[in-house]
């Protein structure tokens, strides 16, 4: 890997390009002023991306410019999601995952609509942000039938 | 002279090679006068470029450069500076360099957010991570039941 590095450094070396004012510093010169340890880490990081199919590789970078696009505060609260998805056993990691599939199958409006609503409903209620996750992680787990059973009996509260 | 062999040559020059694999690697080059000479070559090259001081191209040139690895242009301006193609394997020197310009992007520290230990977890999981206050619901309706399950559970 040292000889990869070597070699694009040659080759950013061969290409003259046009001076100008002085820059932030590149990725090789930020490369270089790693540790050992943390660059052994981007390399191992390296080598796993590269061994993921064009695609998803495709995929991971898009991803990556949205995220850095995204406000601080999304990014926060992705990053936060993404710690409590990785602290699920690999059990409700896969379910977590097949759930979202059949997320992604919802008209794109309805889960605009869904997130936003549940986006309101965390900023009006900040208190109740983790209450709503124990609610959430039981609603997933009812049957269509007990879950239409509670929307009914919402319903009726309304109602009243 | 096979591209498995070539994929792991420079890898093998570094030491980085698992035993069996850099086994294999040697066997290859014995039986192989032109990978020999290639694996010769490439060595030298690179004891002759470590010997060096350090190459000090300017900073902006190297910003250019690496600002523009993902242009369609700068693949074919790779493929002609390399002559014969397999003296240096481009295509993993060139994906190396891409995928560090898009993980740790101009302007990033190590401290910041944009690039850290779980960048690459983040860009793999986003849209789940994303959404993981939702998945689930299947209307927005369902909003407000959640919200009051302990409620409507108990109610008769």
């Amino acid at each position: 890997m040292r000889t990869l590095f070597v070699v694009g450094l040659l080759l950013a070396s061969a290409a003259r390009a046009q001076e100008a004012t002085p820059p932030p510093p590149t990725a090789a010169e930020r490369f270089n002023a790693l540790p050992e340890a943390e660059k052994q880490a981007l390399r191992e990081k390296l080598k796993a991306f590269k061994a993921l199919p064009p695609e998803e590789q495709e995929r991971i970078k898009e991803n990556l410019k949205r995220f850095r696009q995204l406000p601080k505060e999304d990014q926060e609260r992705i990053r936060e999601n993404l710690k409590r998805f990785m602290k699920l056993s690999p059990e409700e990691r896969q379910e977590l995952r097949e759930r979202h599939r059949a997320f992604r199958q919802l008209p794109p409006e309805q889960r605009q609509e869904l997130r936003q609503k549940m986006r309101q409903y965390f900023k009006e209620n900040p208190e109740a942000r983790e209450k709503m996750r124990e609610n959430l992680k039981r609603w997933r787990s009812l049957s269509e039938e007990q879950r239409q059973q509670l929307r009914e009996r919402a319903r009726e509260r309304r109602q009243r | 002279m096979s591209d498995d062999i070539l994929g792991d040559l420079t890898a093998y020059i570094d030491g980085e090679l698992p035993p069996e694999r850099a086994k294999q690697v040697e066997a290859a080059l014995a039986a192989d006068p032109k990978l020999k000479a290639l694996e010769a070559r490439l060595r030298a090259t690179v004891q002759a470029v470590e010997a060096l001081p350090a190459p000090q191209p300017s900073a902006a040139l190297r910003r250019a450069v690496f600002s523009k690895l993902d242009e369609p242009t700068w693949r074919e301006r790779v493929l002609k500076w390399l002559t014969p193609p397999r003296l240096v394997p481009v295509g993993l020197a060139v994906a190396a360099a891409v995928t560090a310009v898009v993980l740790w992007p101009p302007g990033a520290t190590v401290t910041e957010p944009g690039f850290d230990e779980d960048a690459l977890l983040v860009a793999q999981n986003l849209e789940l991570a994303d959404d993981l206050d939702v998945v689930g619901l299947d209307s927005p309706d369902d909003v407000a039941v959640v919200a009051q399950l302990d409620e409507l559970e108990v109610m008769r």
